[in-house]
């Protein structure tokens, strides 16, 4: 089963807080996600290698906008390099569900836009 | 038949998933196989394996009569003859030998047309002969067919685009998305009015599986289908090609049992069908496949196609009833084959499928392998349920009240 659908998760996915866009962020960085056709613009504002702020904005479905949520509090408040070093099994463990194989690709969108955005700063 | 004595011949739909019965919605993907299908294929292994058209001993030779008898089999299912199938592995793999054959003559500014509707994989092989020869795509751009209630195929978009360099008209049978069944044989007769050497190539992924098709009847060089679609296994699919041209065209592929002679010097090929089969074939899922034939037969075409194109307006009924729903393709049932596609506002496809999950319901979601038809929608993706001769109303009801369910958890 899906546990992705249970209700305080569908309440991380209807209120997102990291949704929306930054004034001057530091960097801009799109993923796509071309199975499914998700699109997510990843907006970070770094200051001497602290991720002072992210935010996420797109068209996504539940466990692409939930898996974004919780990824961005979490590099929030750390540094550049801790968030370069998060592998896939720290987002999967962030998110607490089992994920199906196809839809890894919907969690793992954000981490990828993550990583080629930290790699422009 | 009854549906419900059909169905106990579908091992799988006794599964629970979920902890609720299966209800497989997603027979566009793949189709659920009967036990004939599945024991035919065992008895294949357990007691005629061999290699085929090589041996002089007896289970050779019967593996031989199985294959050969199988492609008799399938190719008068589609109206044609043994001589013009060729097994491959499935429908893309059949629509990549067609373009690697045609793009031989294929020049500098000449043109190939298709639809924007396509599945990618009869797109994605013309784009690239397109890039590699010089070669122009010109793509049907299907507006009418687009907006609800007007499937009709734009036959004059299509005349204006034929020209005196068009050597390619590449199509799909029915919409992997729309649902809408295309007027190929209409279609095929103004192309070939116009210049009957241009080459008509039709994606039957999924035609075959759902309506009766007859290669005669369409008028067309080439027919494309997947045995997995249509209650027959994975890795076993047909092409058919016109008999004259068959007999013309260089192989695609080479390699063992394709041959006539070979010397150092030279090779010559065997007759058609052999000369496009290189190499050991898939014997058991030609038996398989048509041993699936064989059971969509004694069901009757036209009863699998009415089964589920009557399912097909009963799921488009009930949707419409929801909320801003959005259905893709014609509303008119008898315009479709058995699959209805749709969006509904706000809520993303996945979700949509991820939730209906939960109750034991396959749906498909996403794009379909069809991103440029998804981009003229402007959508970013899409829902999908598809039937077979074993699903019900009563399936669809319950997929119905279980998206009813899914919907206050998502809104």
């Amino acid at each position: 089963m899906d546990s992705i659908y249970k209700e305080e998760l569908l309440e991380t996915y209807k209120n997102p807080k990291h949704k929306g866009t930054i004034k001057n962020p530091t960097v801009i960085q799109q993923g796509e996600n071309p199975f499914c056709g998700d699109e997510v613009t990843l907006q970070l504002k770094v200051e001497k290698g602290i991720i002072k702020e992210a935010k996420f904005k797109g068209v996504a479905c539940a466990v692409s906008v939930i898996s974004s949520e919780k990824l961005l509090e979490f590099i929030e408040g750390r540094t550049v390099e801790d968030a370069l070093n998060l592998k896939q099994e720290n987002l999967l463990e962030l998110l607490g569900i089992t994920v199906s194989m196809t839809r890894l690709r919907c969690a793992t969108l954000v981490l990828t836009a993550l990583k080629k955005a930290l790699e422009k700063i | 038949m009854s549906t419900e004595k059909i169905r106990k011949d579908f091992p799988i739909l006794e599964r629970k998933i979920n902890g609720k019965p299966l209800v497989y919605l997603d027979n566009s993907a793949t189709s659920q196989k009967p036990k004939q299908v599945i024991e035919a294929m065992l008895n294949y292994y357990e007691k005629h394996n061999a290699n085929v058209h090589r041996g002089i001993h007896t289970l050779s030779d019967e593996a031989t009569h199985l294959y050969e008898d199988a492609r008799k089999t399938v190719a008068e299912f589609i109206g044609g003859k043994p001589e013009e199938l060729v097994f491959t592995k499935g429908t893309t793999d059949s629509l990549n030998a067609v373009a690697l054959m045609l793009q031989r003559d294929i020049k500098k500014g000449d043109e190939i047309i298709t639809t924007v509707v396509e599945h990618h994989s009869n797109f994605i092989p013309w784009q690239r002969i397109a890039e590699e020869k010089g070669a122009v795509l010109k793509v049907i751009s299907m507006k009418e067919s687009q907006r609800e209630g007007s499937p009709d195929f734009p036959m004059r978009q299509l005349k204006n685009l034929l020209s005196k360099k068009t050597k390619i008209v590449a199509l799909g049978h029915v919409s992997n998305v729309l649902g809408t069944v295309f007027p190929v044989t209409g279609i095929s007769r103004e192309v070939h009015k116009y210049n009957k050497d241009i080459k008509i190539v039709v994606d039957g992924a999924q035609s075959v599986p759902h309506i009766p098709v007859n290669v005669k009847k369409l008028g067309i060089d080439f027919l494309t289908f997947s045995g997995h679609k249509m209650l027959g296994p994975m890795g076993i699919g047909g092409l058919w090609i016109r008999e004259e041209l068959a007999e013309k065209l260089t192989p695609f592929s080479y390699g063992g049992g394709m041959i006539n002679k070979v010397s150092i010097e030279k090779s010559t090929w065997a007759a058609t069908p052999h000369k496009f089969e290189a190499g050991t074939p898939n014997v058991a899922g030609a038996v398989g496949l048509a041993e699936a034939v064989k059971y969509l037969e004694k069901i009757g075409m036209k009863e699998v196609k009415k089964h589920t194109q009557d399912l097909a307006a009963h799921a488009i009924k009930e949707l419409r009833v929801l909320e801003d729903v959005r259905i893709l393709g014609p509303l008119d049932a008898e315009k479709r084959a058995g699959l209805v596609s749709f969006v509904i506002e706000g809520v993303h496809a996945h979700d949509i499928a991820g939730v209906l999950d939960a109750k034991g319901i396959a749906i498909r979601a996403g794009q379909h392998c069809t991103a440029p038809l998804h981009k003229a929608l402007c959508l970013n993706a899409s829902a999908r349920v598809s039937f077979q001769i074993y699903n019900t109303k009563k399936e669809i009801d319950y997929f119905i009240e279980s998206l009813r369910e899914g919907l206050k958890l998502l809104r």
